[in-house]
C-alpha cells in the first residue's frame, strides 16, 4: 500500500484523514512542519497532504513545502494542500506558491480520492 | 466695529464654508458700513453748517444704507445688494459721462473697480455682463465725442486740482483694498485646500487599513470554522463507511446534510460581509459570456434530470463579450440558474444569452415554477427570507443566495431584472456592461 504523509496540527482532523484514506492508503500522521521534514529524512513516502496553518509560531505547510522543494532528495515529492483557507482566492494562491492540488475542508472522500489517485496511478 | 460686524453678518458668515464667499460678504459689509460712517460724518458737518437740505437728505441715505445691512443680516444673501451697490456706481459713471461730457481717468479707474467687484461677488457670468454694461456707454460716448456729436447738455466741468488728488488717492486705495481682501482669502483658500487634502488621504488610508483588517479577520473566521467542521463532516464520513447498520446510516446522512448546509450559511454569510471590503479586489478580464455559462450550468444539469426538468441554454449565435470577474459571475449564474431548478417542480428551466441595445449583455432565466407573489417581489433581494418564512420553509437554504447575487452584479456595473408572476413561473435577467473590444 502506498504511503502518505499527513501534515496536520489538528488530531481529530488527522484521524478523520486517517480513516477516510485506509482502503487505499496507508496515511501517517506528522504534527508540524518540522517533524515532517524529519521524517521525510529518515523515511519514504509517495505523496505529502499539508495543512496550512500548522500552530502559532511555527512553520506554516506552505514554508515546509518550499523545504522540501528545496532538498534535492525530496524536490519532486507530489505535495498537496488540504486547508481551510477557503476563500475564493485561495486556490490560486496556493497553486502558484507550487503546491502539485488544493483541496479544501471540509474535505470530501470521493474528491480526495480522486485527486490523490491522478497523482499516483 | 467688531460688535456691529458680528451682529450684521456674524452668522452669515460662519454658515459661508467658502473662504472667498465669506470674503465678498465682508467686503460688501465694509463698503456698506464706511459708508454709513462717511455719512454721518457728513450729517454732523452739515448739521454744525445749518445745510437744512443736504440734512433731509443725509438722513434719508443713512436709512438706506442701514436698511441694507438688515436686508443682509434678514435675508443671509448680498446678491442683490452687490447688484444694486453695481447698478448705483454705474448710473453715477453714465451721469459723469453722459450729464456733464466727461469722462476721465476716475471714471475708468472707477469702472475697473466696479468690474473686480462684480467678478469677486457676483461670479463670472455677472463680471462679464457688468464688464459689458459699463464698457458699452464709454465707447459710445467716446465715438460719439469723436466724431464731433454732443451728447451731453451741460458745459464741461473741470476738478479742483485738491479734489484730484483726493480722488486719485481715494480710488487708487479701494483698487487696491480690493485686490488685497481677495488675494488674502485666495491664500487662505489655498492652505485650506492644502490641509483637506492632507485629511482626506489620511481618511482614506485609514478606511484602506479597515478594510485590510476586515478582509483579514473574515478569512481567519473562515478558516477557524471550516476546521471543525471538516471534524463533524469528515466523521460522518468515516461512521457512513464503517456500519452496516441502516438506521445509523441514515442519520449520518442527515447529519452530513446538516452540516454542509450550516457551512453553506456561513461561508455565504462570510462572503456577503466580504464584498465590500473586496471591492479593490476584482480580477476584471474579458469574458466570453457564451462559454462562462455553458461552464456554470453545467454541474447543475444533474440537479435538473433528478427533477425530470426540461433543462436548455438557448446561446446567441453572436459572440457576447463583458469586462467582468469570473469567479464571480460564475457563482451569480450558478446560484440564479439553481434557484430556479430548486423552485421549480415541473416543466423546465430555460437559459438564454443574448445581446440587449448596444450597450448590455443579458443571461435570461426563465423558468416554470412556482413564481413570486407580488407582495414578496420587494424583498426577494433581502438576506436570509425565503418567501415561505413565516409557514413552515417548503425549500432548503439560507436565503442568501440572491443577496450575494445583486450585491456582486452591482459591483460588476449590472443590475438584476425580474419578472414573476405567482404559480406562474419567474425570469430572472442578468445585464451586464458589454465589453466594446
Amino acid at each position: 500500500m502506498k504511503r502518505i504523509l499527513y501534515v496536520e496540527d489538528d488530531f481529530i482532523n488527522a484521524l478523520v484523514m486517517q480513516k477516510l484514506l485506509k482502503t487505499d492508503f496507508d496515511v501517517i500522521h506528522a504534527l508540524d512542519g518540522e517533524t515532517c521534514l524529519e521524517m521525510l529524512d529518515k523515511d519514504k513516502f509517495d505523496l505529502i497532504l499539508m495543512d496550512i496553518n500548522l500552530g502559532k509560531g511555527k512553520m506554516n505547510g506552505v514554508e515546509t513545502m518550499h523545504q522540501i522543494r528545496a532538498n534535492p532528495r525530496t524536490s519532486n515529492l507530489i505535495v498537496i494542500t488540504v486547508t481551510s483557507y477557503a476563500l475564493s482566492e485561495d486556490k490560486d494562491r496556493f497553486l502558484r506558491e507550487g503546491f502539485n492540488a488544493y483541496i479544501p475542508k471540509p474535505v470530501d472522500r470521493q474528491i480526495l480520492l480522486e485527486t490523490i489517485h491522478q497523482y499516483l496511478d | 466695529m467688531n460688535f456691529f460686524r458680528e451682529y450684521f453678518i456674524g452668522d452669515l458668515i460662519r454658515s459661508e464654508s467658502d473662504v472667498l464667499k465669506q470674503a465678498s460678504i465682508r467686503l460688501v459689509y465694509n463698503i456698506v458700513s464706511i459708508s454709513v460712517c462717511a455719512l454721518v460724518v457728513f450729517f454732523l458737518i452739515y448739521l454744525w453748517k445749518g445745510f437744512h437740505y443736504q440734512l433731509i437728505k443725509n438722513v434719508v441715505i443713512i436709512f438706506l444704507f442701514i436698511g441694507i445691512l438688515y436686508y443682509i443680516k434678514g435675508q443671509k444673501s448680498i446678491t442683490l445688494v452687490c447688484h444694486l451697490l453695481l447698478f448705483i456706481s454705474w448710473l453715477n459713471n453714465n451721469i459723469n459721462i453722459y450729464l456733464f461730457d466727461d469722462f476721465n481717468f476716475f471714471i475708468a479707474l472707477l469702472t475697473v473697480c466696479n468690474i473686480i467687484f462684480a467678478f469677486h461677488t457676483l461670479g463670472n457670468r455677472a463680471g462679464i455682463l457688468y464688464s459689458i454694461a459699463h464698457f458699452i456707454p464709454i465707447m459710445i460716448h467716446s465715438l460719439g465725442k469723436y466724431s464731433g456729436i454732443r451728447l451731453g447738455s451741460s458745459q464741461p466741468q473741470q476738478l479742483a486740482l485738491m479734489e484730484v488728488i483726493t480722488t486719485l488717492v481715494l480710488v487708487f486705495f479701494i483698487i487696491v483694498y480690493l485686490i488685497y481682501h481677495y488675494h488674502q482669502a485666495f491664500e487662505l483658500a489655498k492652505v485650506n485646500i492644502r490641509r483637506s487634502v492632507e485629511e482626506l488621504r489620511t481618511a482614506k488610508e485609514l478606511a484602506e487599513e479597515m478594510n485590510r483588517l476586515k478582509t483579514n479577520f473574515l478569512s481567519n473566521m473562515s478558516h477557524e470554522i471550516r476546521t471543525p467542521i471538516n471534524g463533524i463532516l469528515g466523521l460522518s464520513q468515516v461512521i457512513e463507511m464503517e456500519t452496516d447498520n441502516h438506521e445509523i446510516k441514515n442519520y449520518v446522512k442527515l447529519q452530513k446534510q446538516s452540516g454542509h448546509r450550516l457551512l453553506n450559511t456561513i461561508t455565504s454569510i462570510l462572503d456577503l460581509s466580504r464584498i465590500e471590503a473586496e471591492r479593490s479586489l476584482l480580477k476584471l478580464k474579458v469574458i466570453d459570456l457564451n462559454s462562462l455559462v455553458r461552464e456554470s450550468i453545467l454541474p447543475l444539469k444533474g440537479l435538473a434530470k433528478n427533477k425530470r426538468l426540461a433543462f436548455s441554454f438557448e446561446s446567441s449565435s453572436e459572440k457576447l463579450q463583458c469586462l467582468s470577474d469570473e469567479t464571480m459571475l460564475y457563482q451569480v449564474i450558478n446560484n440564479v440558474v439553481g434557484n430556479a431548478i430548486k423552485f421549480t417542480d415541473k416543466g423546465e428551466v430555460t437559459i438564454t444569452t443574448m445581446k440587449r441595445n448596444n450597450s448590455h449583455v443579458s443571461i435570461a432565466v426563465k423558468d416554470t415554477g412556482i413564481g413570486i407573489s407580488e407582495e414578496f417581489l420587494p424583498r426577494i433581494f433581502n438576506s436570509f427570507e425565503q418567501e415561505s418564512t413565516g409557514r413552515s420553509r417548503s425549500h432548503e437554504g439560507s436565503g442568501l443566495g440572491l443577496a450575494i447575487s445583486k450585491k456582486y452584479i452591482e459591483l460588476l456595473g449590472g443590475e438584476i431584472l425580474i419578472d414573476s408572476k405567482k404559480d406562474h413561473g419567474s425570469t430572472f435577467e442578468i445585464l451586464l456592461p458589454a465589453y466594446k473590444g
